[in-house]
């Protein structure tokens, strides 16, 4: 008797640890892609930027090993301290606002009425529209004298400022400009409220929810994993600010050198970063800024991941 | 068992291509050596091919530059003894042009901007071409501008050859100026204060409606004004930012700033049209004088037809011998290019006189004008173009032309006075204080 | 009776046709803030040079230069740049819809231990700024002798990249598990359930990633600006660039190119936005 139970629970223990093994090579197989394409062409990369941030690296010339120098040089860099501060101002408007409103504007699209393939395809338009052509738009929107939006501001009894040459404003500027980018998050939320179930909705209407309960009660936690991704997604990018400022400092200055704007207000991390290593040949000093911003970035997510983990409920049945 | 085979074996594929990635990127930055010794002894009937990258567009247009290249590469592959094949290839950025240099060969010949040189230079990116720009008379090194030459030379050495040259003129508003009691340009810059005054034109409140000119109106040049007021960067290959020429210079920026308020100044500059447009205020009238660079001429003259406008060369302090700004594009040669004589035979027909006034024919559509002396002249008397083109190459050919000083830290010094000078006009701190902070900050960059 | 009930009926119609007057008022007025840039492209491109830059603006192009659009066939090789961006644009969307879902759905629904480490390592690899890693990537594709070619931008594509790997994991993620453990039981293979259950289930999200990937791709300078090297393989987005930077600046032509530019991206939107809605009876369906 007790033999054949001790048999049976080794059978069974063998079955799992079969099915487990087998489960480790399909996992493996399914992930290969991933796994080959990060060990061909993005690990050395990654290792590289590492060793360069402790050498004095030139981009043309062999590195030369100089330890922490790179970094302790950086703590004394106000240019360093400047552009983070221009960085985390952004990112601390520009994530929410953009989520707020990307998220609006995909509730507001998922209504059910008449003509919505022609408005989704309105609000797309910013996003597809050559960034070049958006920046020229914007140019005259925030022209302080006969842009768009100080006429709007002077109606309403107010005198807008110079939206691209005062320093408190230039940010700002371009925060505007992306939230009327919202276009590709706006979509990624539509695509998260097609997917829940009509059901739902059914159900709780019948139960006499009103609109914002449904919302807060079924929307809300049925998309969470989707709010997730674009926050994090959102703090990865803005962290990188780069090419909305690019654009806008070559387009409104007609310039060869690519500078921080008014006074260094758009100076973000990533335009520093890019000024040290591609300007001054300075590879070295900005991949050990590259090294400082991923652990500023990686401490970030992982407190917005962990928030966010604990409140999302994946299997939401 | 096959299954553990099979994913035994992606494995070791992936880690073989991560090594072969790995090891190759670290043997090709290995090979990147300054050797501008280096370079093989090709016989020159073996067939070579030399690339020659620029950074213009590959527009289709006759006229314009990419097709006037790929002319003079197919003149000089069908007429070149040595076998040397060109193929061009335009729209290319530094960004790439660097980032393809690290880690291969390709260019041999490409455009650059000429601050990059001595960076690029001192890390073993450029060719020496010293010796073949003094033994190659033929090529004439002396039919260019001596001044372009003072850009193209880096501690004592030619890394770069001049492709075409721009300096500043200004442009003003003869009609405003009689109304102002001005029957001529000014001729010193006291003068040229004095006129700027007399045209300015402010209403009770502050809000001004035409200023005589803004000196930091289209940007904040870190050449210009000091040129004219005779100062210098260096001294031997120390900073000297803050000698009182410098001071001068950007203090009689500030002074307009002081006389009418920074805050009204900027307002009304928001006021200001599209430059080079029909909308330019110097053609609407808001600006009596303004100046700009000459790569803008041609396309002012498009659009300020049926205005009463012409110009001048900057005018200096009295008794100062000041001069005009100059800066240039360069074609400079890959260190590691694999055969130099070839590259540098490209180089010269690519830079000779002929190919400049060829270059020159359609290139004056695009405002820019060459740094050879027999181009420029080529310009003014050959040429069907506007008699303040003719003006502006004779003033190249005439008048002390004063570059930035290319060293080590040109690019950073240019960035450091930008930033700093242009917070002085602000006037949150003094010009004084600004300057003496550049000269810190780079006697810091030049030391370290 | 009748009375009583009717009340309550009258006022919830009310509600909802106010509620819908409300929405078609929100939509008009974002649909017109939004509608702006495109009708800015277009009308400046068919401006005079001379209106391009009024203050305040010409809203309707007096005189309208129509020709501007057919300037355009004449300045670039319009086909051959068609062409290389059509391959630079869809190939990527082939292999980012095959390896994104296979390598989330590994990550979340099969239990192996590697999962929880590649997840992280698939964030973190977005944290790393480009900047710093070009040139070894470049490097790396050199030394294959995959410069000028359209490899390098083609193939990553086919490794999955993480910004939509971790997009597809947050769907795949919230799947029933019940559903493919019984698809499971039932003798189905991991390839089955992936093809069978899981693609038809992420369908909104699968057409959404459809759609970026095409436009980004449509749309990407750089790349093309670093990786091809001859004019034979030029993209579209290298053409447009040239307008800007030409010293001339003709801004009537920039805009005229943006036009015929970004029409294609336009049309394929419109199609493809009609895929989004497909999700709700597939999945509702399951439950």
């Amino acid at each position: 008797m007790n033999k054949t139970v001790a048999v049976g629970g080794i059978q069974r223990k063998r079955k799992a640890s079969k099915q487990q093994r087998r489960f480790f090579w399909i996992g493996l197989a399914f992930a290969a892609p991933w796994i080959i394409g990060f060990l061909c062409f993005q690990l050395w990369p990654i290792l590289s930027a590492v060793y360069y941030s402790f050498t004095d690296y030139n981009v043309f010339q062999p590195p030369q090993w100089v330890g922490l120098k790179n970094y302790t040089d950086l703590f004394s860099d106000k240019l360093f301290y400047k552009s983070l501060g221009n960085t985390a101002y952004v990112t601390v408007i520009g994530v929410p606002l953009g989520m707020i409103v990307s998220l609006g504007l995909a509730v507001l699209l998922h209504q059910k009425v008449r003509g919505l393939p022609v408005f989704r395809t309105l609000f797309y338009l910013p996003t597809v529209v050559p960034i070049v052509a958006s920046a020229m738009l914007f140019l005259w929107v925030l022209n302080p004298e006969y842009g768009l939006l100080n006429i709007a501001l002077r109606a309403l009894g107010f005198e807008g400022p110079s939206w691209l040459s005062d320093p408190n404003y230039t940010k700002l500027s371009l925060l505007i400009m992306d939230v009327w980018r919202c276009g590709q998050n706006m979509i990624i939320f539509l695509s998260a409220l097609e997917s829940v179930p009509v059901t739902f909705y059914e159900a709780a209407e019948l139960d006499g929810a009103g609109p914002w309960t449904r919302f807060t009660r079924i929307t809300l936690p049925y998309i969470a994993p989707t709010i997730q991704f674009v926050l994090v997604m959102g703090l990865i990018q803005y962290f990188q600010y780069f090419t909305q400022a690019y654009v806008f400092a070559s387009v409104s200055q007609m310039q060869q050198t690519i500078t921080g704007g008014p006074q260094n207000s758009l100076l973000f991390y990533s335009l520093y970063l890019y000024q040290q290593g591609f300007s001054y040949l300075k590879m070295g000093y900005a991949s050990a800024m590259a090294l400082i911003l991923f652990v500023i970035v990686m401490i970030v997510t992982f407190f917005a991941l962990r928030i966010m983990e604990k409140r999302i409920n994946y299997d939401v049945e | 068992m096959m299954k553990k085979k099979l994913a035994a074996l992606t494995l070791s594929i992936a880690m073989a291509f991560s090594l072969v990635a790995c090891g190759g990127a670290g043997l090709s930055s290995a090979a990147a050596t300054s050797g501008s010794t280096a370079g093989s002894q090709a016989s020159s009937a073996e067939p070579v091919t030399v690339t020659v990258w620029h950074m213009f567009p590959e527009d289709a247009e006759e006229t314009l530059n990419h097709q006037r290249l790929l002319k003079w590469a197919e003149e000089f592959n069908a007429t070149n003894t040595d076998n040397i094949t060109v193929e061009v290839s335009g729209a290319k950025t530094a960004d790439v042009i660097m980032t393809t240099i690290a880690s291969g060969s390709t260019p041999d010949i490409f455009q650059n901007y000429w601050n990059n040189a001595p960076t690029w230079a001192d890390n073993g990116a450029l060719y020496d071409m010293t010796e073949f720009v003094n033994s190659d008379t033929e090529w004439d090194k002396d039919d260019f501008l001596d001044s372009a030459w003072n850009l193209c030379t880096y501690e004592g050495k030619v890394y770069s050859i001049p492709m075409t040259v721009s300096t500043t003129f200004m442009a003003y508003r003869p009609d405003i100026l009689a109304e102002c009691g001005w029957d001529h340009f000014p001729t010193t810059m006291e003068e040229l204060a004095q006129c700027i005054r007399d045209c300015t034109q402010v209403e009770a409140d502050g809000t001004i409606t035409r200023m005589g000119m803004i000196p930091d109106y289209p940007w904040l040049d870190t050449v210009l004004w000091p040129a004219a007021f005779g100062a210098h960067w260096t001294d031997g290959d120390a900073p000297d930012f803050d000698n009182p020429e410098q001071i001068a210079a950007y203090q009689f920026q500030r002074d307009i700033y002081d006389e009418y308020g920074y805050d009204n100044v900027r307002r009304f500059i928001d006021t200001l049209g599209a430059r080079a447009t029909a909308e330019d205020p110097l053609f609407t009238g808001k600006l009596a004088m303004r100046w700009s660079a000459d790569s803008g001429l041609a396309q002012m003259e498009e659009h300020g037809e049926g205005v009463d406008w012409a110009i001048a060369p900057l005018p200096y302090p009295e008794g100062v011998e000041g001069g005009q700004m100059l800066t240039a594009g360069v074609w400079e040669m890959n260190a590691k290019t694999e055969n130099p004589e070839a590259t540098w035979k490209v180089m010269a027909s690519l830079t000779s006189a002929e190919t400049q006034a060829f270059l020159a024919e359609g290139d004056y559509n695009n405002g820019q004008f060459m740094p050879r002396a027999s181009a420029l002249n080529h310009l003014i008397n050959d040429l069907d173009v506007s008699d303040a083109a003719k003006q502006n190459a004779q003033s190249l050919l005439d008048e002390e032309l004063i570059n930035f000083p290319v060293t080590s830290y040109t690019s950073e010094y240019l960035n450091i006075i930008t930033a700093e000078m242009s917070l002085a006009l602000t006037g949150e701190t003094s010009v004084e204080d600004a300057a003496a902070s550049v000269q810190q900050q780079v006697e810091e960059l030049a030391n370290g | 009776m009748e009375k009583t009930s009717k009340a309550p009926l009258g006022s919830a119609r009310l509600r909802k046709r106010l509620s819908k007057a409300v929405t078609y008022l929100l939509l008009c007025f974002f649909g017109l803030v939004f509608f702006m840039p495109l009708y800015w492209m277009v009308t400046t491109a068919i401006k005079d040079p001379s209106a391009i830059f009024l203050n305040p603006p010409q809203w309707v192009p007096d005189p309208a230069h129509w020709e501007n659009f057919l300037a355009i066939f004449d300045r670039m090789p319009l086909v051959s740049y068609t062409l290389n961006t059509v391959i630079v644009a869809t190939l990527p969307v082939l292999g980012e819809v095959l390896a994104a879902p296979m390598i989330a759905y590994s990550l979340t629904k099969i239990p192996w231990k590697g999962a929880k480490y590649i997840f992280p390592i698939v964030l973190a690899t977005m944290m790393i700024p480009w900047q710093v890693t070009q040139v070894p990537l470049f490097a790396t594709w050199s030394r294959l002798g995959l410069v000028n070619t359209f490899v390098p931008l083609v193939l990553p594509a086919f490794f999955g990249a993480p910004y939509y790997i971790y997009l597809m994991r947050q769907f795949i993620k919230g799947l029933p598990n019940s559903v493919i453990e019984a698809a499971r039981i039932d003798g189905a293979g991991e390839v089955r359930i992936l093809y069978t259950m899981v693609y038809p289930m992420c369908k909104p999200v699968i057409t959404t990633i459809v759609v970026l990937i095409f436009i980004s791709g449509w749309n990407d300078l750089n790349g093309p600006l670093l990786y091809l090297q001859d004019s034979s393989k030029y993209t579209l987005s290298i053409g447009l660039q040239m307008f800007l930077t030409s010293a001339r600046q003709e801004w009537d032509l920039l805009m005229a190119a943006s036009t015929l530019f970004t029409l294609p991206l336009i049309i394929i939107f419109f199609i493809a936005q009609k895929q989004f809605i497909g999700g709700i009876s597939t999945t509702s369906g399951l439950k």
